[in-house]
């Protein structure tokens, strides 16, 4: 499918396969395609070109209220004089084969399971945001549709209210089954709700993967950077005989790292914070370090509690043009300003080529079962 | 010296026949240079505490001293206080550098070529050299950020009141902000108050964190302190993302008695909670451990079998809710934090333990703190 208004291409040439029953996100930064996309398949714009299925069908020239969807907006969008049981059931206004009492039934079905059975009848504005969004919901749920459209339909709610709306509309889908297409800039979303997660940058797909699949085998540098909080980290420099050298750093690659890169030079060194290991610096300073041990002062730490982010920058980098950032666990105190070991093993880096951005070799996992199983 | 001590500073706002406490009593002196985060939910105070050191708000009842010197019937204007606000609040036909010398040209009788040094200075400190000629409307939103921060640092002020600067931003741009302010700070060594309701901004950004709710002070210290040993179930659950689990349950012949478990005390927590009947047991998601097989029965006292409802992958850890077993209970118990690259199973049965060095307890009544976990946070062992 491709989407152009004007001569902007907002949509480049998408491909993509949702299985019944998945729950399939959408992500990328803002201006990437991904509303659009989410808005050609609910019928509200129409593909320049390319083609929309749903169950086999084709979708392109049905009008949005006979394609069988519902969506859920950012702005919950309820009617501010109905009470919640009113705007719940209006979203069975439209569905035939119902008697009152049946649509009266399933009201109350679909509002004991969101929890909101007590609300009733309030109107919207004496609920709270994460209420409003669950009634939102509601009146998506009730008309049992064959596919769901959310499109950042938390972004409104404050951190803690996010993350708990998160894991009940996993449960929700979970239960009921439907094929979700769900459309977010955060990444957090969708690493933790997707079945499958789509990578969207400037109107291209850049890669469709299951979660893990894309934090440990990114196709390009653009989904390694996205996903994953803190960042990976990227270093630039050049690939000659087997070591990649930058401005501060050198670091032998074994021979599965060269058979993979083969005679690219130009290159970006990626490894994620949590593959850094951090040691004290041993008495008689930076000799005797490893091939994959680097001496570096600490600048900044920024702890969380539970985990602390180390920003890390080579004694001789004044303008920190290689920070590095680590994590370590929380109870594990670094102070700023002291120099440090810095180990960073072979198995877990990954290395892109610097002029196209995609991955030459990414990190090695023991097994795959492990990312799989997860 | 910028040293600013509150001093059981009360706010009461008159709402007709009505009396509302904003601010109830606070007392929390701020060291000169130190970089103090007041953090809490909204509605609890902290906007109105910084508006009455910056003067914008009168003072019902206390003192609020900055340098020694009572400040109370201070005007704005005249407390040598640079604030910086969600909102930039630049003007939109005024280029960058118009911006940040407009200031200084108001309040100062400085010569023009000497603002015009200042200004210069201060944006290649922070290296906006390349924005100064820019009107507002050509910068992005962390552009303009530090634009309004350039403005505040120019006035080179004795205190920075900062009201959630950051809220307006990305989570990107915001992580990358956070670490330029603190530096900025350290840089330039000026006392600053900052008010935010996030408390990840707080932990990561404050030499101390002073956390608020309902108008009261609930507990001042260093990030790990209120981490580690919180005061009360407020500071624990506000403080730490995901946040503590807490368990209520009852005291009962030394052990804690919940719906879920029984938890055997041993001699410490017992002496703790000795008396108290109603009891919260509280521990933070990464200290749960869920078991492999081989590690199943190593301290079976505390070992307990739940079922793993949903696993929130984050690639470098994963975030597990835990359920009572047996059960269609969607709620969940407890939520378990793992590493990025360990098996656990949706809708499987996994034990976890929850170590006796890990866990806190507090009154269920009150919510005070009555054990913390046990963790020496001067300890040499902490250290890397």
């Amino acid at each position: 499918m491709t989407k152009r208004f004007g001569d902007t291409t907002a949509v480049e040439d998408l491909s993509l396969d949702i299985p019944d029953s998945e729950f399939l996100v959408l992500v990328g930064p803002s201006g990437c395609g991904k509303s659009t996309t989410l808005r050609c398949i609910a019928g509200l714009e129409s593909p320049t070109e390319g083609s929309i299925y749903i169950g086999g069908e084709h979708m392109n020239y049905r009008v949005p209220q006979n394609r069988d969807i519902a969506m859920v907006f950012q702005d919950y969008a309820l009617y501010p004089h109905m009470t919640v049981r009113e705007n719940i059931r209006f979203g069975l206004e439209e569905e035939s084969g119902y008697t009152s009492e049946e649509r009266d039934a399933r009201v109350e079905e679909i509002a004991d399971l969101l929890g909101i059975s007590s609300m009733l009848d309030r109107n919207p504005d004496e609920l709270s945001g994460g209420q409003q969004q669950r009634v939102a919901l509601g009146r998506a749920i009730v008309r049992d549709p064959e596919v769901f459209l959310m499109d950042e339909p938390l972004s409104n709610l404050d951190a803690e209210l996010r993350a708990q709306m998160r894991t009940e509309l996993q449960q929700l889908q979970n239960r009921f089954d439907v094929t979700t297409v769900y459309v977010t800039h955060n990444q957090t979303e969708a690493m933790t709700m997707s079945d499958r997660i789509a990578v969207l940058n400037k109107g291209k797909l850049q890669q469709v993967g299951e979660p893990l699949e894309l934090y440990h085998a990114p196709e390009n540098r653009f989904v390694a950077g996205f996903i994953g909080e803190p960042s990976m980290n990227f270093v630039e420099g050049r690939h000659r005989n087997g070591t990649f050298t930058s401005e501060f750093f050198e670091y032998p690659f074994d021979s599965g790292i060269r058979d993979d890169v083969g005679d690219t030079s130009d290159v970006v060194l990626g490894v994620r914070p949590e593959d850094i290991d951090l040691k004290r610096l041993p008495e008689g300073g930076s000799s005797g370090l490893a091939d994959h041990e680097f001496r570096m002062t600490v600048s900044v730490v920024e702890p969380h509690g539970d985990r602390n982010v180390v920003h890390l920058r080579h004694p001789e980098d004044a303008s920190e043009s290689e920070t590095i950032h680590a994590l370590t666990p929380g109870t594990t105190v670094v102070d700023a300003g002291t120099d440090v070991v810095v180990s960073v093993d072979p198995d877990t880096v990954h290395v892109f080529d610097a002029a196209t951005g995609e991955a030459l070799h990414n990190r090695r996992l023991e097994s795959e079962v492990e990312v799989h199983n997860v | 010296m910028s040293e600013l001590s509150l001093d059981h500073v009360t706010k009461v706002y008159q709402d007709d026949d009505e009396e509302i406490v904003a601010v109830d009593d606070i007392s929390v002196d701020i060291e000169d240079e130190e970089f103090l985060v007041l953090v809490g939910p909204s509605g609890c105070g902290k906007s109105t505490t910084l508006r009455m050191i910056a003067g914008l708000e009168t003072i019902t009842e206390g003192e609020i001293r900055l340098g020694g010197t009572v400040i109370n019937d201070v005007d704005t204007q005249d407390r040598d206080i640079a604030m910086v606000f969600q909102s930039y609040a630049l003007y939109p036909h005024l280029t960058a550098r118009g911006n940040m010398s407009f200031g200084l040209e108001e309040s100062t009788d400085l010569p023009d070529a000497d603002i015009e040094e200042r200004v210069e200075e201060v944006a290649s400190m922070m290296g906006i050299d390349d924005l100064l000629d820019r009107k507002p409307g050509e910068l992005s939103g962390g552009q303009q950020q530090r634009i309004a921060l350039g403005r505040a640092i120019v006035r080179d002020p004795e205190l920075f009141l900062m009201d959630e600067p950051l809220s307006n931003l990305d989570a990107k741009l915001r992580a990358e902000m956070r670490t330029e302010l603190q530096q900025l700070q350290r840089q330039l060594g000026v006392t600053t108050i900052y008010v935010t309701h996030d408390q990840t901004e707080a932990m990561t950004m404050s030499d101390r964190i002073a956390v608020m709710d309902q108008g009261e002070l609930q507990q001042v210290g260093e990030p790990l302190e209120l981490y580690h040993d919180p005061n009360n179930m407020f500071v624990a659950g506000f403080i730490g993302e995901p946040s503590m689990n807490f368990l209520h349950g009852a005291y009962s012949d030394g052990t804690f008695v919940s719906d879920l478990f029984e938890y055997p005390l041993g001699r410490a927590i017992e002496d703790a909670v000795s008396g108290t009947s109603e009891l919260v047991l509280g521990i933070r998601p990464e200290e749960i451990e869920v078991l492999d097989d081989a590690a199943v029965g190593d301290d079976p006292a505390h070992e307990y079998e739940m079922h793993v409802t949903v696993v929130e992958p984050m690639g470098d850890q994963n975030v597990v809710h835990l359920s009572r077993p047996g059960t269609d209970d969607m709620s969940d118990n407890l939520v378990a934090v793992t590493e990025g690259l360990r098996d656990v199973a949706e809708d499987s049965t996994a034990t976890v333990r929850l170590p006796s060095d890990a866990v806190h307890f507090f009154d269920g009544a009150t919510g005070v703190s009555l054990h913390n976990r046990q963790l020496d946070l001067t300890e040499e062992t902490l250290r890397l």
